[in-house]
């Protein structure tokens, strides 16, 4: 059996170490075109097409594992050899994490049919003045994989904002980002807000972003500080777990 | 729903995700993150390094060299800052 979807068979050809082809290759070959169309479309970034393609695939009675397994996630597999390889850059994987998450939203109540809860509920956001995104995206895409729920207020978010998402979708975790020295101290002025409306014990607050330090975290009373997207996981479950032990 | 083998796949999800991000942060170092592989600008924000085509629905052409520290070009335009 080969690779039946031309233009997924066109993306493989981008995996040349052996080790790789083998796994990934064996990995799709044994799916069939809807899969290889799904797995196509998220390495594309169509995330339209992944919504549509994902709710065909339960309609026709395929299994939410074989769904992640078969389409999302050999799709993904090619983007991460794409990305490793400068092929692709990071708009390109965020665009397809976009697309992973259209599939995996049709999942998600599966999952929690069967018993999988998410871990938790963060709201991720770029504070008051800052349109910079790419950190905060990168956070969100690694923190999805890692079965946080996370609720995306994009950029140039207010504190009052920041405070109804929590409410709204009962979130134990906030995380903000800056990438501007005159923007950072906003992100002290989200957590003010938040002792204002008496919210402030309710959440853990992270922050991060190129300026921020781990003693300028300090210094505004946050509670977490990640230099990058992995610290940023290990940081929002270090947390969650100190919030859990607080409130039991 | 095989909630084991559920999680066998997401383990193998956080394990690309944790390779995209450690290679991001490389990048990062040399290349504009928000410079697609055709060297569009994607972001939301102004920039000195773009440039503008003729096609006013086309994102702009960046224009960087990354031979220099690309942060300096950025313009936090379009929005006011928070008091």
């Amino acid at each position: 059996m080969s690779i039946q979807h031309e233009g997924l068979a066109k993306e493989f050809e981008w995996v040349t170490r052996p080790g790789e082809q083998k796994h990934i290759g064996e990995s799709i070959e044994k799916t069939d075109l809807l899969m290889q169309e799904m797995a196509y479309n998220l390495i594309v970034g169509a995330n339209t097409e992944v919504d549509r393609l994902t709710k065909e695939a339960l309609d026709k009675d395929y299994s939410a594992n074989k769904i992640l397994d078969d389409g999302l996630l050999n799709g993904m597999a090619i983007v991460g050899v794409k990305f490793r390889d400068n092929v692709i850059f990071v708009p390109e994987v965020l665009v397809a994490a976009r697309a992973m998450k259209a599939g995996m939203a049709h999942l998600e109540p599966i999952l929690s049919a069967s018993g999988v809860e998410p871990i938790g509920t963060v709201i991720m956001g770029t504070v008051k003045g800052d349109l910079h995104d790419i950190g905060k995206n990168l956070c969100i895409m690694m923190l999805r994989g890692a079965g946080f729920v996370v609720h995306d207020l994009g950029v140039d978010t207010a504190p009052d904002e920041f405070a109804d998402a929590v409410e709204e979708h009962e979130a134990q975790l906030v995380g903000m980002s800056a990438l501007l020295t005159t923007t950072m101290p906003n992100m002290g002025r989200v957590i003010s807000y938040f002792e204002d409306v008496g919210l402030r014990d309710e959440v853990r607050m992270m922050v991060g972003g190129a300026p921020v330090t781990q003693e300028f975290a300090d210094e505004m009373g946050a509670d977490g500080y990640g230099e990058n997207a992995v610290e940023c996981v290990d940081k929002a479950k270090e947390l969650l777990v100190l919030l859990k032990e607080l409130k039991a | 729903m095989d909630a084991e083998r559920y999680r066998t796949s997401m383990e193998r999800l956080f394990e690309i995700y944790s390779e995209i991000s450690q290679k991001a942060d490389e990048v990062m170092q040399s290349r504009c993150p928000y410079k697609d592989a055709r060297s569009r600008c994607t972001a939301q924000f102004d920039c000195r390094n773009q440039f503008f085509t003729k096609d006013p629905s086309a994102k702009p052409i960046c224009a960087g060299s990354d031979r220099i520290d690309y942060r300096s070009a950025w313009v936090n335009g379009g929005s006011v800052p928070f008091e």
